[in-house]
């Protein structure tokens, strides 16, 4: 039996998988989730996709809508910006004429970016909770459209910020923490302070998407097995600080020894292949408590030195704000609300109960 | 008599259940599935072609490879997860154009995100950097046919924009634009790490200066 401190009693494996996908949760992870992950679609969308949009788009611009089309098609891809290609029903039954007029309206560059004001649009509604399922919907939509419109301009960043507004379709992210849950308190029940717990599968999912993530990168960088690689030699970090195609500044300005290469390639395969395994144990004793965070740190440690070192646009901004889907709600919300948290005199019954008894 | 509205009213919870338990058991297929096929098929085809069992697996297999796929692709959650995937590079590559003139003179431009080996500093410009990667590793053979060629079209008409609006008084004519990789190699680890070779240049294609490609 476990006995170390905080340790939680050991329980049948099938009631614990029961109770992970079935168990109510807090509802603020998940909110927290929405607004980083909002910000960052928001600063990426107004800071690095916006201001090339007339570059790339247009009859003369560098990335012809042509260009793209077959790989659409052939792909089981939509993008609004295209017509109906691959959008069910729309594709089959709207006549010929209508889908290229369609087409025709958005190659206009003036009624792309309006399509592109709608996006920021729903994506600030999305960030502060207002309609937060139908902005999400929308923000969803034309994020995967511009993104597909745009393949060639995309790095693994924007595939973490589709997959997150992907998932937040199905998750109750108003909840808590928005315009929605503020309006909705107001009608309904004005002046209650009672916790919020919301159905955990959509968070499980996304947990689950971000182990795999990190779980396939880290397989891919042993192709051909554990030998003769340059992450298992530990030269991998040494040349992806001397590419200049990325980094920041040249290496030679800050080199760093080799003994350091080999200890951060190998401390990012380790981390990378062990993250599921360690996200997967449940929390029964503190050692794996310790871990966990020992892992959380580590990832957030690597994504800040990518973002520090290397030029991948909102790649680790992006990953770092699916963290906040791995902390535990209470956590969350005494590290946000610290200071209002500590004057609660009810704070304690925030822990255990949801409003209709079942936590 | 039985109303349906109350009935579907108190089936809805149920239904509501049913949808969740069936989406759920679907992205978890998905991502169990999409996963490993993206790293592993081209292997286990092999695999079971040796055994001689392919024509039974690819009866399961390919459906399954191609549900999975069209389904991540249409909801933007393709997966194929990978970052600095070894071999690493060893050298870095630079889309230029040589913009070539009627009197038989030329000029390089160089792309933004080439800088000097010895001192830069980069922010920003890594969509840009990204779209020049995908065009910089192909060679004139490969263009012909391919159904991207006006990507390649639409950088030449660029680069020919950008040298005009560069030089507007510049009289001379283009002829004809080459797009060109430059390639610099990094130091081996026991190389003096400030020292860099000349880029070697190998071309990507030529064309028109309305960008049409010339075979």
């Amino acid at each position: 039996m476990n006995t170390s401190p905080g340790a939680v009693p050991r329980r049948n494996p099938w009631r614990l998988l029961y109770d992970f996908w079935t168990r109510p949760i807090r509802a603020e992870p998940l909110a927290l989730f929405r607004i980083l992950i909002g910000v960052v679609t928001l600063l990426s969308l107004l800071t690095s996709l916006g201001p090339r949009l007339p570059l790339d788009l247009g009859p003369d611009g560098l990335c012809p809508g042509r260009a793209m089309d077959g790989w659409q098609k052939r792909s089981g891809r939509f993008c609004l910006l295209r017509g109906p290609v691959n959008l069910p029903l729309l594709d089959e039954f709207l006549p010929a004429e209508s889908a290229q007029e369609w087409r025709t309206w958005c190659d206009a560059p003036r009624n792309a970016a309006w399509l592109f004001g709608v996006l920021v649009a729903a994506v600030v509604c999305m960030t502060f909770g207002l309609g937060t399922r139908i902005s999400t919907v929308v923000a969803w939509a034309l994020f995967v459209s511009f993104n597909q419109r745009l393949p060639w301009v995309q790095n693994g960043g924007d595939s973490m910020m589709r997959c997150a507004l992907f998932y937040l379709l199905f998750a109750p992210a108003g909840a808590v923490w928005s315009l929605d849950s503020v309006l909705r308190r107001r009608r309904d029940a004005p002046g209650a302070a009672i916790p919020v717990l919301i159905a955990p599968w959509p968070v499980r999912l996304m947990q689950i998407q971000l182990a795999l993530v990190y779980l396939f990168t880290g397989i891919s960088k042993i192709p051909d097995g554990l030998l003769g690689n340059d992450w298992v030699s530990g030269e991998a970090v040494y040349w992806v600080l001397n590419d200049m195609s990325l980094n920041r500044w040249p290496y030679y300005w800050l080199p760093a020894p080799m003994l350091v290469c080999r200890f951060l390639s190998w401390g990012t395969l380790a981390f990378e292949l062990g993250f599921a395994f360690v996200m997967a144990m449940p929390p029964r004793s503190r050692f794996v408590s310790v871990m966990r965070s020992g892992m959380l740190l580590t990832g957030v440690a690597l994504h800040l030195g990518i973002l520090v070192h290397t030029e991948v646009g909102w790649f680790s901004p992006a990953t770092l704000c699916w963290y906040a889907l791995l902390l535990s709600g209470e956590k969350v919300r005494k590290c946000i609300f610290r200071w209002t948290f500590s004057r609660d005199p009810k704070g304690s019954a925030w822990e255990t109960r949801s409003p209709s008894g079942r936590g | 008599m039985i109303d349906p509205r109350s009935t579907f009213l108190r089936l809805w919870p149920r239904i509501k259940t049913v949808a969740v338990v069936l989406f759920v058991a679907w992205q978890l297929f998905f991502l169990f599935v999409r996963n490993p096929l993206d790293f592993w098929y081209t292997p286990i085809k092999g695999w079971c072609e040796e055994k001689k069992i392919w024509n039974e697996v690819k009866i399961v297999l390919d459906p399954v490879d191609d549900a999975t796929r069209h389904y991540g692709n249409f909801a933007g959650i393709d997966q194929n997860w990978s970052m600095f995937v070894p071999p690493m590079a060893r050298s870095a590559s630079f889309l230029a154009a040589r913009v070539e003139f009627t009197d038989g003179t030329d000029e390089l431009i160089r792309s933004d995100n080439e800088p000097d080996p010895l001192g830069y500093f980069r922010y920003g410009g890594w969509r840009q950097r990204k779209l020049e990667d995908y065009l910089v590793y192909k060679t004139p053979e490969e263009l012909p046919g391919n159904d991207e060629l006006p990507l390649w079209e639409a950088y030449a008409r660029w680069s020919v924009r950008r040298w005009r609006e560069r030089r507007p008084d510049d009289p001379r004519i283009p002829a004809r634009v080459l797009l060109l990789r430059r390639v610099v190699s990094f130091p081996e680890p026991a190389e003096d790490p400030s020292v860099y070779e000349e880029a070697a240049v190998y071309t990507v294609g030529v064309f028109h200066p309305d960008g049409s490609f010339v075979p």
